[in-house]
């Protein structure tokens, strides 16, 4: 039951504050904060409670849903998943506070909004049940659409409907191979299933393996973004709100790579193997084409936006080098890639609330008038470069070895291209922190307040901690992380 | 032949449901005539709404015993029809409360406009259960004609005028092509019985002529049914006949017909053989043709009810992928598509008709900024678009789904992605309207929705049952499981 009240509770609180008198806001804004803190407290709860060196589910539920499908509500944690519920706790609390003075209108729509998104995102994160996990995979676009296109920028509307689109497009390829993978299961079961148990333990010929890991593997590659799918990425989070950027950035684009370490790979470990090589080159060229892509633009944001392509591009490599450092240093991604990434959106956040301008070219010297950001700065940029002490180290030092163990000279070119992202966020750090004034705009800047210095504070801490403890996730991680790894290799060819 | 008589008042008894709904209408025209004209007649209206719930109580004391056909040779029993004839008369029933607080403003304060909404839903429920082509075609032309009329019942309206001649024209166009198909049925088989069929098949060999010249039969019923059903290429009348005519009967029009259409050919399918690859190919490319040419049409309308023309066209292209499939599960999941698709409807149209209240037609202009204004309005709406774009968790997304696995255990995988690919495209203009309601600053020419009355009842019920359905579909699926 511990999951259903976590995974609902946002929503239900959710609705409580629809039923909210509007007031000035204020009251609207506490309460969906106190929402996201009981909800915190619960997640943190449950990582007590959690047994970290434990490879299957914990905390399973299962009920029967619609039995003449075989559809269950099937909910369940494991290592894989526990860190990413507590990254999507964690978030929630940031991405209100992080709004507290940015959204000023229909407040009291936004709140339930960003809870119904944290409650369709837990949804996808523990549903072991491919019906179920769909549901909250749609269920996710909703909010974000009209978070993008009621409170977002001026072309808002385009960028929502084209993030809406290209989710959609995939998924329901995604949806069409699940609805296959049930027919398989009755034919070999004699009964429909969508249990994601019985999916593992198919046996599928090679043909029907490569189109349906095709259809999922779309569906994921949308949402990670992986080149050429990513067109959508940098519109949508050009035009979101701070707090739809962070949680974008933050948890969304994990409900991708988790579905490809969740699903994709463990259910066709044959066609895993036979597309890795591709998938590969395709998660190489986002990491140099999103470096790239960063270092030529003139928005602050779409630099962001674009750093992303590249780190969630190292996740993907770590995913599909199928080994154990390679898909743990994919899931330590996945959570320090919603940390650093998400500070810096905040940060972006915190400039635009300021200046109203994301020209680049009007940045520069900006620790001059902000010594407290330039502090809280810093470790972000270094965390997001990947420097010793900070998290982003650890994960790109995993994924690493784990390319290199499949192909030395992947490996080689991999580390290359991670000097890339060193490059673009020294020169992002430069150009906006230190220097001169660049222009009168930068005059108008005044320091942190108190709620922003929390905020970022927050993630800073984060970034140490996870910097210097990785074992807290990697401990409880990696049971689970080689028993799907084992998996693939009892049932795919020799050779991994 | 006088001691085996046709008629008995035992095969009478599965016909009550039908024999109420003509005799409501019998009612209505004569209760009618010492009340003045061009008043508000609630007298009328109630009692056809009464008629109808008759009918239903009667349809569900028999529920059972119906199963056999009433007159064998002529009707057909089973749970298809059974389920098609509930479901028309809900259709007819929500019609009625529709037509309610409208009427005086469109013109439908008549007799006549209920008497023929009888006729026309009495007919239907004929056609559902014949297994005589001829009785079919009788009660075909019945339904249509009535429907001719009612199209255009608000003659004042020019408009009106013209749906109902379009309508017209092209209807018994198509009512030829149905003739004609039950001709070269009849040169086939010598029989115009669809229940001969399987017995004439089992004794033809593969390669036998007559197997394509039913083909030819199949194609050209299909067509008849097709105009009636808006499927492309026979479609074009559809977005001016839903435009033009009174709003209610529009929602009708295409519930109803689409209902009585789908419901046809799904029994059509038990006895065809939609197996054969003409079939298959046939069937295939107008579910591909109906689907794509709607959606891409309906992108570029600006006008709410004409894209709810072009929306409905594209929701009988869904239905006909189940049908293309030709999986035994297909007649179960064509009935709950369109079965689904009248909810969806009805309550797409009474929300139209809230927004029409000040008598102007509805633009995307008209809606801009509504959603937040008016949240409840905008919540049934979102809920509405979102079921259509068929995006969990609302029924339409359960039908949706429905229909793409019955065609996937007829193995038709390209058509799948064909229909997914147009389920994309559809959610685009699904959305824009979500974009008008919430992403765009108010007009002056915002609508303010009355929200109240019948009208509100029925989009209640309707934007009750998409979500109850889509929670917790297993209720909405044994409805249809055959």
């Amino acid at each position: 039951m511990i999951l259903s009240f976590l995974a609902w509770s946002p929503l239900i609180f959710g609705l409580g504050i629809l039923a909210m008198p509007r007031g000035d806001g204020k009251g609207l804004r506490w309460a969906s904060l106190a929402a996201s803190f009981l909800n915190l407290a619960l997640a943190a709860f449950l990582l007590t409670r959690f047994e970290g060196g434990k490879a299957g589910m914990q905390f399973e539920e299962i009920r029967a849903w619609l039995p003449s499908w075989g559809i269950k509500y099937h909910l369940g944690v494991d290592g894989i998943s526990i860190y990413l519920l507590v990254l999507n706790a964690v978030l929630t609390p940031i991405a209100i506070l992080c709004s507290w003075n940015a959204v000023t209108e229909k407040v009291k729509e936004f709140h339930f909004l960003i809870l119904m998104l944290q409650t369709a995102v837990y949804g996808v994160f523990l549903s072991l049940d491919g019906f179920l996990f769909y549901l909250f995979w749609e269920a996710s676009l909703i909010p974000m659409y009209f978070l993008v296109g009621v409170w977002g920028g001026e072309r808002r509307v385009y960028a929502t409907l084209k993030f809406v689109l290209y989710t959609l497009g995939g998924s329901l390829l995604m949806l069409l191979a699940m609805l296959k993978l049930a027919f398989i299961a009755k034919e070999q079961t004699q009964a429909f299933s969508f249990s994601l148990s019985t999916w593992k333990s198919l046996s599928l010929s090679a043909d029907a393996q490569s189109w349906l890991f095709v259809a999922f593997f779309l569906a994921f590659a949308v949402k990670v973004p992986l080149f050429p799918l990513h067109t959508w990425l940098p519109d949508a989070h050009v035009e979101a709100p701070t707090a739809g950027s962070v949680l974008l950035a933050g948890v969304l684009l994990k409900l991708g790579s988790y579905g490809l370490m969740r699903f994709a790979v463990p259910i066709f470990p044959d066609a895993a193997v036979l597309f890795q090589r591709p998938v590969m080159v395709l998660a190489l060229i986002s990491v140099i084409y999103g470096a790239a892509m960063v270092m030529v633009q003139s928005d602050l944001k779409k630099m962001v936006a674009y750093t992303s392509v590249s780190h969630m591009g190292i996740c993907v490599l770590g995913i599909f080098s199928l080994n154990l450092p390679g898909q743990q240093g994919a899931l330590l991604t996945m959570i320090n890639h919603g940390i650093s990434t998400g500070a810096l959106f905040l940060i972006v956040g915190i400039f635009y609330e300021r200046i109203h301008t994301r020209d680049l070219s009007l940045y520069g010297g900006a620790v001059l008038k902000m010594p407290v950001l330039g502090l809280l700065f810093l470790p972000v940029a270094l965390s997001s470069m990947g420097v010793p002490g900070t998290n982003g180290f650890v994960n790109e030092l995993l994924v690493l070895r784990g390319v290199f163990r499949f192909n030395p000279w992947t490996g080689a070119f991999a580390a290359t291209a991670l000097v890339l992202g060193a490059a673009y966020m020294l020169r992002l750090t430069q150009k906006v922190m230190y220097g001169p004034l660049a222009s009168h705009k930068m005059e108008e800047l005044t320091d942190l307040r108190p709620r922003e210095i929390v905020t970022l504070g927050a993630m800073v801490i984060l970034i140490f901690v996870l910097g210097v403890f990785p074992g807290l996730v990697l401990n409880s991680s990696e049971a689970a992380v080689n028993a799907g790894l084992l998996d693939l290799l009892r049932s795919g060819p020799s050779g991994i | 032949m006088l001691n085996n008589p046709i008629v008995t008042l035992a095969s009478l008894q599965n016909l009550w449901p039908e024999i109420t709904v003509l005799l409501g209408a019998f009612f209505v025209l004569a209760v009618d005539i010492p009340l003045r004209a061009d008043k508000e007649k609630g007298v009328v209206a109630w009692s056809s709404m009464l008629a109808l719930g008759l009918a239903l109580a009667l349809l569900l004391r028999d529920w059972n015993s119906a199963l056999s056909p009433a007159f064998p040779g002529m009707l057909l029993g089973g749970r298809l029809a059974q389920a098609a004839r509930l479901v028309l008369l809900v259709i007819g029933a929500l019609t009625i409360a529709l037509s309610r607080r409208p009427a005086t403003r469109l013109g439908l304060v008549h007799a006549e406009y209920y008497a023929l909404l009888l006729f026309a839903i009495a007919a239907m429920m004929v056609f559902v259960a014949s297994a005589n082509l001829i009785v079919a075609f009788v009660v075909l032309e019945t339904f249509s004609l009535a429907m001719y009329v009612l199209a255009g019942f608000n003659r004042r309206d020019r408009a009106n005028r013209e749906a109902a001649l379009k309508y017209f024209l092209i209807g018994a166009f198509a009512a030829a092509f149905f003739l004609f198909g039950i001709a070269i049925f009849y040169g086939v088989t010598g029989s115009v019985s669809l229940e001969t069929l399987p017995e004439l098949l089992k004794n033809l060999a593969s390669d036998d002529p007559r197997r394509r010249m039913l083909m030819a039969a199949l194609g050209m019923l299909l067509v008849g049914l097709g105009f009636k059903v808006g499927l492309a290429p026979f479609h074009l009348w559809a977005p001016d006949t839903y435009e033009g005519a009174p709003t209610p009967v529009t929602a009708f029009l295409s519930a109803g017909a689409k209902v009585a259409g789908f419901a046809m050919m799904a029994q059509m399918s038990l006895y065809f053989p939609f197996s054969h690859p003409a079939a298959v190919t046939m069937l295939g490319w107008l579910a591909v043709a109906t689907m794509t040419l709607a959606n891409l049409g309906a992108l570029r309308q600006q006008g709410i009810k004409r894209l709810l023309a072009y929306s409905s066209v594209a929701h009988s292209g869904y239905a006909l992928v189940a049908l293309a499939g030709g999986a035994p599960s297909a007649p179960g999941a064509v009935l709950n598509y369109v079965l689904v698709y009248a909810v969806m409807n009805f309550a797409a149209f009474s929300l139209l008709l809230m927004l029409e209240e000040s008598g102007s037609p509805v633009t995307f202009k008209e809606i801009q900024g509504l959603g937040f204004q008016r949240p409840f309005f905008g919540f049934c709406l979102a809920v509405t678009m979102f079921a259509m774009a068929g995006i969990p968790p609302t029924a339409g997304f359960v039908a949706k789904l429905n229909v793409f696995k019955s065609a996937l255990e007829g193995g038709r995988s390209t058509l799948l992605v064909l229909a997914v690919l147009n389920s994309v495209i559809s959610a685009a203009y699904y959305l824009r309207v979500l974009v008008a309601l919430y992403m765009a600053p108010r007009t002056e020419t915002q609508a303010s929705p009355a929200f109240g009355g019948l009208t509100g009842a029925v989009l209640l019920a309707c934007v009750g049952l998409i979500l109850a359905w889509g929670l917790f579909p297993a209720p909405l699926l044994s409805l249809s499981a055959f």
